[in-house]
């Protein structure tokens, strides 16, 4: 792989062991500036791991792994995580939660300062009005938008979302794609998406990154251009992507040994 | 009997087992000696003596310092301990076998080492009070240290490096419904243990007086003691503790 002016995220020839089992032995790909990556594969293949890489909560045993061309170690600061679960503290209203992000990054301003961005952010996300809630009196859509607005009010040049509407309802998991869609045209972030969801990775992303089964490593990119809102059932295209990656996806989440069908 | 609730019933039921107790130690009471088992009335009259005669009220506040000052202690060192095991795993194999040794030595022995220290005065009752109740608190705050929520840690590791940020805005909040039941378990502990502390160590509180009643025979007094102090306990356990444990566990339950 070269190295390209656009690229904000580089893993080459990464390698990770974890409990004594190889989890990647040779991973690499890229991501631009401002793209919406959608990482896909079956489940335990290692997707959550390569955004823990990328955040520097895991190191990589051998390999390079660099984040606006530098170690994940200096970098940490300019991206922010939205977990599978919202992982808000019950303690703090939804304003409060969404200032926690800014109070641990240590960003350095007035309180007031902090609860105008909070607020801001909120509003982004469509939750002006229940900024005085507490966590328990949200729904599960309302608590990911919540923590999608803690990820934004930090201002992260990277936004790394581990498989955030999985735990939904099937409509409010579309109203919730629908509405990353617009933050991220709108703010120009860099998302790098985590699923196992071949039509949420369709609806979402630039390009989906394919991967195997442990020891992991990139089967196939796949480029889409497709505008959006996409809708899979009126775009001949997207449909047959579909019916591709439903095929290889069926063969990667096959048992060992099993024939194909 | 019908139209009561299960929970009206219940306290019915438990008024008239106390009302059922005290007729029979008033009986009881008719044919012993007053020594022996005196009469409730008398007793009543004693327990107020303590809140009506200023010398009596001072052991009281006295008994009442102690334990709340060798709670205070305990709760400060007993979690910094915790907070040291669980952060610095050097510490933690020594840290463990101190909470396990304070944990096996008896309350009296405490208090006659206190003396020894402290000589007889209210630094020898909290000492001993206090060295009691250490280990609850070291061994229940490392537990919930050790419970803490993983995803909350992990959310909190993705915004800061800084280790005092993350501890005083997630995990010290997350500690706090665990830190009040560790304190309520632990006051309870502490009435019982000041009791035999005051007795031995102390120059006032409720163990002096009871020491004071025991040489002169005057069991009222020491049975007013005592109802004085399942009343303290009852009292703040029902109007303190528990209302604040349901206001915490609330607010800091899972959201």
């Amino acid at each position: 792989m070269t190295a390209d002016q656009d690229e904000i995220i580089r893993f080459e020839r990464v390698q990770l062991r974890l409990g004594g089992e190889a989890i990647f032995e040779d991973l690499s790909f890229a991501v631009r500036r401002g793209e919406f990556l959608c990482i896909l594969g079956p489940s335990g293949c290692g997707k959550s791991t390569s955004l823990r890489l990328i955040g520097d909560l895991l190191r990589a045993d051998a390999g390079t792994i660099t984040v606006e061309g530098r170690d994940p170690r200096e970098t940490w600061q300019h991206l922010a995580f939205v977990f599978q679960s919202p992982r808000l503290a019950p303690w703090r209203t939804a304003l409060d939660n969404v200032m926690l992000g800014m109070e641990l990054r240590g960003v350095d301003v007035d309180r007031a300062w902090m609860q105008a961005q909070a607020a801001r952010a909120l509003e982004l996300v469509g939750l002006a009005q229940d900024s005085g809630k507490f966590p328990r009196m949200l729904s599960g859509g309302e608590k990911q938008r919540v923590a999608l607005a803690r990820a934004l009010a930090v201002e992260p040049q990277i936004i790394l979302m581990d498989e955030p509407f999985s735990a939904l309802d099937p409509n409010t998991r579309q109203r919730m794609r629908a509405e990353l869609i617009a933050i991220w045209q709108q703010t120009g972030k860099t998302i790098v998406f985590v699923t196992h969801d071949v039509d949420e990775a369709l609806m979402l992303a630039d390009r989906i990154l394919l991967l195997s089964k442990k020891p992991t490593r990139v089967i196939e990119q796949i480029a889409l251009g497709a505008p959006r809102p996409r809708t899979l059932a009126n775009d001949a295209e997207l449909a047959r992507r579909r019916d591709e990656l439903m095929a290889l996806f069926a063969k990667l989440e096959q048992p060992a040994g099993q024939p194909d069908a | 009997m019908r139209s009561l609730s299960l929970s009206t019933r219940r306290k019915l039921a438990a008024n008239l087992f106390v009302a059922v107790m005290l007729a029979a130690w008033a009986i009881a009471a008719l044919r012993l000696p007053g020594y022996v088992l005196p009469d409730p009335l008398v007793v009543v009259r004693q327990a107020l003596a303590f809140f009506t005669d200023a010398k009596l009220a001072g052991h009281v506040v006295a008994s009442i310092w102690h334990v709340v000052a060798a709670l205070a202690l305990a709760f400060f060192f007993g979690t910094a301990l915790a907070v040291t095991s669980h952060y610095l795993r050097v510490t933690r194999i020594l840290i463990g076998r101190a909470a396990a040794f304070l944990n096996s030595f008896s309350s009296i022995g405490w208090a006659l080492l206190a003396i020894l220290w402290f000589g007889l005065n209210d630094q020898a009752v909290i000492f001993a009070i206090g060295v009691v109740i250490l280990p609850i608190f070291m061994i229940n705050m490392q537990a919930a240290l050790e419970r803490r929520d993983a995803e909350l840690i992990e959310m909190t590791a993705s915004f800061t490096r800084s280790w005092p940020r993350g501890f005083i805005s997630v995990v010290l909040p997350s500690l706090y419904p665990f830190m009040l039941a560790t304190t309520r378990l632990a006051f309870g502990v502490a009435w019982k243990v000041a009791l035999t502390a005051e007795l031995f160590g102390g120059n006032s509180g409720f163990g002096f007086v009871v020491n004071i009643a025991r040489q002169d025979i005057d069991t009222p007094r020491i049975f007013a003691v005592i109802a004085i102090m399942i009343a303290i306990s009852f009292l703040a356990d029902r109007f303190m503790f528990a209302p604040l444990q349901r206001v915490l566990t609330r607010h800091y339950a899972d959201a």
